[in-house]
């Protein structure tokens, strides 16, 4: 895990830095400064630009292991500070939307396998068709207009309260919902039909028993790796829905800061989606161990 | 068989259609897609304005139509730049192994770590927005995955009896892959991809939508979407049609990649 | 106690049915064994799901089964969930599928008892213990191991164990000893018999093994393609076979009768170093 998440911070560093791009002019250009010899040096040398790539890199690196990601360059102020505290509304916001997906997505999968519903299958099979065609952002406004404008029952924008956090986060799990409700429906299909199922109706078991502890144990590790990399969607996924509900989340950040080219934030954002990625996947693999003894000898390389 | 194709036939005219639009979007379009009028903005549906005028009193209509260009021509070229690109990788890594294996297997590790949306935020961020930056961004993003799918596909074929068997019989390397390999793989990538498409198009139009993508005045529907958010309330159209649009595109491309599976190849899923 | 009569079962897939057993009748008396011999794919054990009413789906039946009196066909899915495993066991072919690979063993035997009476975690557990040791299995070290962790042989032992926990009125084993070693095979059997002997337990045991089914049954099927071609006691059906087929399985087994016979009497218990008793060939000394 620990190699992984070096290698994300080499893709932070490096993918920013060998863009063909000089930031320094960039910036100067961008915000309309005159270009001086002397004003570029002047910034290469308060960031550190004038020195060797590697060494650079290695100065970073020390400084973001203590959660130092540098200085904005826009408003010279700490970027980690700014991105994390905004990072937290974005991780609320994503955490939100996956309760969401597994609640919905649990309940209605489970029923569907539990009732024999030939009919909510094809319903979900034409959901993930439409939502998966359908840009969330575009969704979020056609919920806002829906419930806030037509019914006027949710706030509609903003962020702090619950009632505001509602439609943002809906709409954000929507897109996966369907997705999920079939993966646990198939998958819990697919778990019914083994041998050790038969065998268990052969002893009497109890359908619920057979249910809770067989095939929803069963379908478990799948459940988890695919939650892993939802996760991921779900803070890429984010980043666009704060722009239509306005949230002032990572997703609006970052977006300004591209503007300005401020790769600072950039770097620390990517070092910090990319080892919450390589997290969220080994803890997938360690929820998976504890369900699955067979995966407990392959795995357990930290 | 002639049952099967029928909806293979359906889809690939519908493909069609989408197409030429794009491609005769200038003659199609029934006004100036950048002409502003401002004593005409924000008006209903009408004769000379079919889908109403926008906040700038332009033809919505007519920016729709120029939409279809950016997204189709973005998603097509994205479409044969990863196709070669991912062969050339994916075939030479797969065949050859060594270090171009070693360095494609590491480089997917990575990319992987990272979810595609963000990553092409990123990418495109660095480079600065415009149509070729988000180009180049969705690119980078997206042939990785493909190549480590050839590279697996190659293998596969190189262990199996007739490529050995040429092997043995000392057949040149590069009419093994031109004769065993490419024709077997080729289509199966070309399939994924058409199929992959739809979600290209989504992602053109998100980045669009946060204003990283295509560069105003140019028309494309993510910003259309993003530029009628202050008039959700009053020109509500002027948000729905061009998600409809993207909705459209995405579910055409889904449905043809799914007709032409099943025309293929039944089995595989 | 149980009767099969004119018993006909038919698979059913998305537009088509397959007839797998044709017009089946015999019985299985109280307390007797009764063997079903038959090649591979002969529906064996499709005439054992059926009579637990395992898949009922995709299954259609014809004739009838009936248990101590009453048809099972009849019965709803809650009653049959009731006799299966306390009235009726079923030991299933090839034991290293039957097993939930992530859950202990310990549990598999809570589960069952669980299911059929009020009884908690921690007296199921002791009663599965006692059950273990009752087929001479080492209790106290299985109940927590998982069943990958166990070879063939010893999943096949709990199966037994875990088929018999309720003290069923009738076992039915499905070749109980296919993919087992030879010696492995004849513990297993052997074992079958001990409890059949100690219960008084009705059994049907099902094998293509004609010697598995001539060493344990009292009555004997043979099965070919879905149909009972013989049927009778079986000292009669071994010694005066009436149909060509079970002839020829018969002049099969005497083919390496011997063998076997060789094995059976094989009783001894190893010890002492191996030693080359001629060249190039090893053995162990026997106690
Ligand atoms: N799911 C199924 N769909 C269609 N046919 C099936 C299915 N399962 C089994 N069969 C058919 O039913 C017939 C009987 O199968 P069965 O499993 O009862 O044989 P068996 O006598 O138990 O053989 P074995 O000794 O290999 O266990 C076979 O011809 C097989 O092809
Ligand atoms: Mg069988």
């Amino acid at each position: 895990m620990l190699a992984a998440i070096w290698g994300v911070t080499l893709v932070s560093f490096f993918l920013i830095r060998l863009i063909p791009v000089d930031p320094v002019e960039a910036y100067f250009a961008i915000n309309n400064l005159p270009v001086t010899e002397e004003a570029i040096e002047e910034i290469r040398e308060e960031q550190g630009l004038n020195k060797p790539l590697l060494f650079q890199y290695g100065l970073w690196l020390m400084n973001a292991v203590q959660l130092d990601f540098g200085q904005s360059f826009l408003t010279k102020t700490p970027v980690a500070e700014e991105l994390l505290s905004r990072f937290s509304v974005t991780l609320g916001l994503a955490a939100a939307a996956f309760f969401i997906v597994i609640a919905i997505s649990g309940i209605i999968g489970i029923w569907s396998v539990v009732k024999q519903g030939g009919l909510v299958d094809r319903f979900t099979r034409a959901l993930v068709f439409a939502t998966a065609s359908m840009p969330s952002f575009w969704l979020g406004f056609v919920l806002v207009y829906v419930v806030s404008l037509k019914w006027g029952i949710l706030p509609l924008m903003g962020w702090g309260t619950i009632e505001q956090s509602v439609l943002p986060a809906f709409t954000l799990a929507l897109g996966y919902i369907p997705y999920y409700i079939r993966l646990i429906r198939t998958s819990m299909l697919e778990e019914i039909e083994k041998p050790h199922i038969a065998f268990a109706r052969a002893r009497g078991v109890k359908e619920s028993i057979i249910i809770r502890r067989h095939v929803l144990k069963g379908i478990l590790p799948a459940l988890f790796t695919s939650l892993a990399m939802t996760c991921g969607g779900l803070l890429g996924g984010a980043a666009i829905i704060e722009a239509v509900f306005a949230i002032p989340g990572v997703g609006r950040y970052l977006v300004e800061s591209m503007a300005a080219r401020d790769y600072a934030v950039l770097q620390g954002f990517i070092l910090i989606i990319g080892t919450l990625y390589v997290i969220f996947n080994f803890l997938a693999d360690l929820l998976c161990a504890i369900v699955d003894p067979r995966a407990r000898l392959k795995r357990g390389d930290i | 068989m002639m049952k099967k194709s029928v909806p293979l036939i359906i889809s690939s005219m519908i493909v069609l259609l989408l197409v030429s639009t794009a491609v005769f979007a200038p003659w199609l379009a029934p006004n100036d897609p950048y002409a502003t009028n401002m004593a005409m903005k924000l008006q209903g549906m009408s004769a000379a304005y079919p889908f109403g005028t926008d906040h700038l009193g332009r033809c919505v209509l007519s920016r729709l139509i120029m939409g279809a260009r950016v997204s189709l021509f973005t998603a097509l070229g994205v479409l044969a730049v990863t196709l070669v690109l991912s062969m050339v990788v994916g075939v030479a890594a797969g065949y050859l192994g060594g270090i171009a294996d070693l360095v494609l297997m590491r480089a997917c590790d990575i990319l992987m770590a990272i979810p595609h949306f963000i990553f092409a935020l990123v990418i495109v961020g660095a480079l600065g927005g415009g149509v070729w930056n988000m180009f180049i961004a969705i690119i980078i993003v997206s042939w990785v995955g493909y190549a480590r799918i050839i590279r697996n596909m190659v293998r596969g074929l190189k262990e199996s009896t007739y490529v050995q068997y040429a092997k043995m019989t000392g057949v040149p390397t590069v009419k093994i892959v031109k004769r065993h390999i490419l024709p077997f793989v080729f289509p199966q990538i070309l399939l994924l991809l058409l199929i992959g498409t739809g979600s290209t198009v989504l992602l053109i139009s998100e980045l669009s939508f946060l204003g990283l993508g295509v560069t105003a005045p140019m028309p494309e529907w993510g910003m259309m979407i993003s530029e009628s958010k202050m008039y959700l309330s009053s020109n509500p159209m002027l948000m729905f049609v061009p998600g409809a649009m993207i909705s459209l595109t995405v579910l055409i491309f889904d449905w043809f990649g799914d007709t032409l599976r099943d025309a293929i190849d039944p089995k595989m899923k | 106690m149980l009767e099969i009569r004119d018993l006909s079962v038919f698979i059913q897939t998305d537009n088509s049915e397959k007839e797998v057993v044709s017009h089946v009748n015999f019985t299985v008396p109280q307390g007797k064994i009764v063997g079903i011999v038959g090649e591979s794919g002969s529906g064996k054990s499709m005439l054992c799901n059926a009579i637990m009413q395992l898949f009922r789906q995709n299954r259609r039946y014809t004739g009838d089964i009936i248990y101590k009196g009453t048809s099972l066909l009849a019965k709803s899915e809650r009653e049959m969930r009731h006799l299966r495993g306390k009235e009726i066991s079923l030991i299933m072919q090839n034991p290293m599928a039957m097993f939930n690979p992530i859950v202990k063993i310990g549990d598999h035997f809570v589960e069952t008892l669980q299911s059929h009476e009020r009884i908690s975690k921690h007296h199921a557990r002791k009663r599965a213990a006692e059950q273990l040791a009752r087929f001479q299995l080492p209790e106290d070290e299985l109940l927590d191991r998982y069943p990958h962790e166990l070879s063939g042989g010893m999943l096949q032992r709990i199966m037994i164990a875990l088929a018999a926990c309720m003290q069923p009125n009738l076992l039915i084993a499905d070749e109980p000893t296919t993919a087992l070693d030879t010696m492995t095979q004849m513990d297993i059997l052997d074992e079958l018999l001990h409890f059949h002997q100690k219960t008084k337990t009705s059994m049907l045991i099902v094998s293509h093994d004609l010697g598995v089914i001539a060493k344990m049954a009292d009555f004997i099927a043979v099965m070919r393609r879905g149909v009972v071609v013989e049927y009778g006691p079986a000292e009669w059906v071994l010694a005066q076979p009436a149909h060509s087929y079970t002839q020829a399985l018969l002049a099969a087994r005497d083919e390496h009768g011997d063998l076997e016979k060789l094995a059976d009497s094989w009783e001894g218990t190893t010890i002492g170093p191996l030693y080359e008793y001629k060249p190039g060939c090893w053995v162990r000394e026997e106690g």
